[in-house]
């Protein structure tokens, strides 16, 4: 059965993109620049739980000298590489989002 | 528009703001902070019962292959005791937030109308409408939204405080690299709110504007369409649009470096804890339980870190719109000129009256006269002498400049030139929510030649429509005038009321109020000699000079140009000679 809730919202993003169809412009790159973004705030966790299980796992067994601090950096410098660029990714779709909801509120208005 | 404050004063400001907003709904607002506060507790709770887990129930399971059943109920029953109320304090928090912010905006909203009807007819023609709108709505709303967040900040307050009391703690060196990201956060909403500020100042004010804008185009709308203008309105309104486009744009540009930041910082410090944290248990300070505790308790305090940015971020809109309400509900309540009257008899009089639009421009100083009850006085000039200000400031829509008015306490009604109807029925126009028979409507409408109304798809019921779409000027004039004849006034003040009706239906409506308002005191701006010759006496308005009471044969003896401008009544110029 559909969701009226999710229809209703579905139909109002339509019904938007109708009245100003410049919303669509370049809507597909902002969505990778968000989806990009989005993944930033993945990676930290899923490095937390790597650097657990792999690099700390030794540990819990007794022997806390054996502990992977090399595998943990480079977990750690590739998560925040990843981070700078999702942060800039993040920044730029929330920009260009902003930036194309004014224009089409402009165009609205206008019209 | 206001200068940008400094960083104190930017704080003052928004504590003034939050102050102003809960003060509204003070219980509602606790009673979400309490709920906040249970959340913040048990949130720091969870993540002491993680470490006890981790070190007391898995660790051992492990090292020892022991496995307690005891301690493993106890575990997972604190765990979803744990969670279950902290899911009330979020229900609590929430619920009543939202409450506490809706009811503040219906608060808000209120005494901005509360100030707006409380002034008088000279300050609302000094007003847009369009912008006492936005006021009244755009303004309250974005006042408001900071409301609902604060709960919420101020939960992530306590987590933060209890927070950074238990990671340093666990391992003062990681606890103080954990405990930096609060200032470095607080640094950058400082500086976030000093950069927006001034363009959230400047495109609520421009939304004010823009709103005054498109209202004035609607109401002039067969003008617009009359003389072809839809080009040069829609003009107008895009140049206006385009300034609110570019200083929301200008704030969201900045916006999105902010909430990128946000995400970053904590992100950031997050990860250089793990690699803090692995040298720590690698020598030997740190257990894999305080560690995995002392993360879990950061992580849990980023999104919150987060939320608290964007709950600021949304000070700035909010302090712009509570701004412009203050502006609003801080000016002064003008005195209503009819206050200042004076009720020693029933005869309304001029004593010694300066009329005019301001000290500056005085259209009649000194003027001193009155009018006998129940005589009809006819005000006669060429075109703006003054007429229609020297009415308004007798029904004291427009303050006299000096000098005083007296006359009878009961009712004044005034009856403009542009007549202006309700969208709604013919009864609710002519009764304005007073209670009155229906004779007493059908004997106003009859006085007033508005019987058509009865001809109408539901007679008196029928929905006219804003300013009486469907009707015509004479027959918008006729029920504003029943609307007046209703109040049975002891004054009735007619501002060329008559002007759109045919001089047959004229004479029958001067006819009728003589002769079935026996008790009513007329003054009424004439520009017909219908009016006059039924007129007991005329006042004579030319170049600022009042000549008068006196009747029209006085009148005609002794005043040339109001002979002249008789007989220009009664034999209008050659049309050809004007062309």
């Amino acid at each position: 059965m559909t969701n009226p809730q999710v229809a209703g919202a579905i139909e109002t993003l339509n019904q938007g993109v109708r009245a100003v169809p410049s919303l669509r412009q370049g809507i597909g790159f902002t969505l990778v620049l968000a989806m990009l973004g989005a993944s930033g705030r993945v990676v930290v966790p899923v490095v937390i739980q790597q650097a657990i299980d792999h690099g700390l796992h030794r540990s819990i067994q007794g022997s806390a000298q054996s502990v992977d601090v090399s595998l943990v950096i480079k977990l750690c410098l590739g998560a925040a590489i990843y981070l700078i660029i999702a942060s800039v990714a993040q920044r730029t779709a929330v920009s260009r989002l902003g930036q194309r909801s004014e224009s089409a509120l402009y165009d609205l208005r206008v019209q | 528009m206001h200068g940008h404050p400094t960083s104190s004063g930017r704080f003052r400001r928004a504590t003034t703001l939050i102050r102003s907003l809960v003060a509204y709904h003070p219980g509602l607002f606790a009673i979400s902070m309490a709920g906040a506060a249970v959340f913040a507790v048990c949130t720091v709770g969870s993540s002491w019962l993680l470490r006890w887990i981790i070190d007391d129930v898995i660790i051992p399971r492990f090292d020892n292959d022991s496995f307690s059943v005891s301690q493993t109920l106890i575990a997972v029953g604190l765990l979803m005791g744990l969670s279950l109320i902290r899911a009330c304090g979020v229900i609590i928090r929430r619920s009543f937030a939202g409450r506490a912010q809706w009811r503040t905006a219906q608060s808000l909203t209120d005494e901005v109308v509360d100030v707006i009807v409380q002034q008088p007819p000279q300050w609302h023609r000094q007003q847009s409408t369009g912008d006492l709108l936005t006021r009244a709505g755009v303004d309250v709303e974005a006042s408001v939204a900071v409301m609902a967040p604060l709960p919420y900040a101020s939960s992530v307050i306590l987590m933060m405080a209890i927070a950074a009391v238990g990671l340093i703690s666990s391992d003062t060196a990681l606890g103080l690299a954990a405990t930096a990201v609060f200032p470095i956060l607080i640094g950058l909403n400082v500086l976030y709110q000093r950069r927006v500020d001034k363009w959230f100042d400047i495109a609520q004010g421009e939304l004010g504007v823009l709103s005054a804008a498109v209202h004035e185009s609607f109401e002039g709308v067969t003008v617009v369409k009359a003389f072809g203008a839809e080009n040069r309105e829609t003009e107008r309104l895009a140049i206006i649009a385009s300034r609110v486009q570019s200083a929301r744009i200008a704030a969201i540009r900045l916006r999105s470096l902010f909430e990128a930041a946000l995400d970053f910082v904590p992100n950031m410090t997050n990860i250089c804890l793990v690699v803090g944290g692995a040298f720590r248990v690698r020598s030997g300070e740190l257990s894999v339980g305080e560690l995995a505790s002392f993360i879990y308790m950061f992580t849990l305090l980023v999104f919150p870190l987060r939320l608290i940015g964007y709950a600021l971020s949304e000070m700035p809109r909010s302090q712009a719109g509570f701004d412009r309400i203050q502006n609003l509900r801080l000016s002064p309540v003008i005195n209503d000129p009819r206050s200042l009257f004076t009720h020693d008899d029933d005869v309304l009089a001029l004593h010694s009256a300066s009329i005019g639009y301001d000290v500056n421009n005085i259209l009649f100083e000194n003027v001193s006269a009155s009018f006998a009850p129940q005589s009809i006085t006819a005000i006669v000039g060429y075109t703006g002498c003054g007429k229609s200000t020297f009415v308004q400031s007798l029904a004291g829509i427009t303050p006299i400049l000096s000098g005083s008015i007296s006359g009878p306490s009961r009712l004044t009604s005034f009856v403009f030139q542009e007549p202006f109807l309700f969208g709604t029925s013919v009864r609710d126009n002519v009764c304005m929510g007073r209670e009155f028979s229906d004779d007493d409507l059908r004997w106003a409408l009859e006085i007033a030649e508005a019987d058509f109304v009865h001809e109408l798809p539901q007679g008196v019921d029928t929905i006219i429509g804003e300013r009486g779409v469907g009707l015509s000027g004479g027959q918008r004039q006729r029920i504003a005038l029943a609307r007046a004849i209703i109040q049975r006034p002891k004054i009735l003040i007619l501002d060329d009321t008559t002007s759109a009706l045919d001089p047959n239906t004229e004479v029958k409506v001067l006819r009728s109020i003589k002769s079935r308002l026996p008790n009513s005191t007329v003054i009424a701006v004439a520009s017909r000699p219908s009016l006059i010759a039924m007129s007991d006496q005329i006042m004579f308005f030319d170049q600022g000079v009042i000549y008068g009471p006196a009747t029209h044969i006085e009148l005609l003896v002794q005043n040339v140009a109001y002979r002249g401008l008789m007989q220009a009544y009664e034999s209008p110029a050659d049309p050809e000679e004007k062309l």
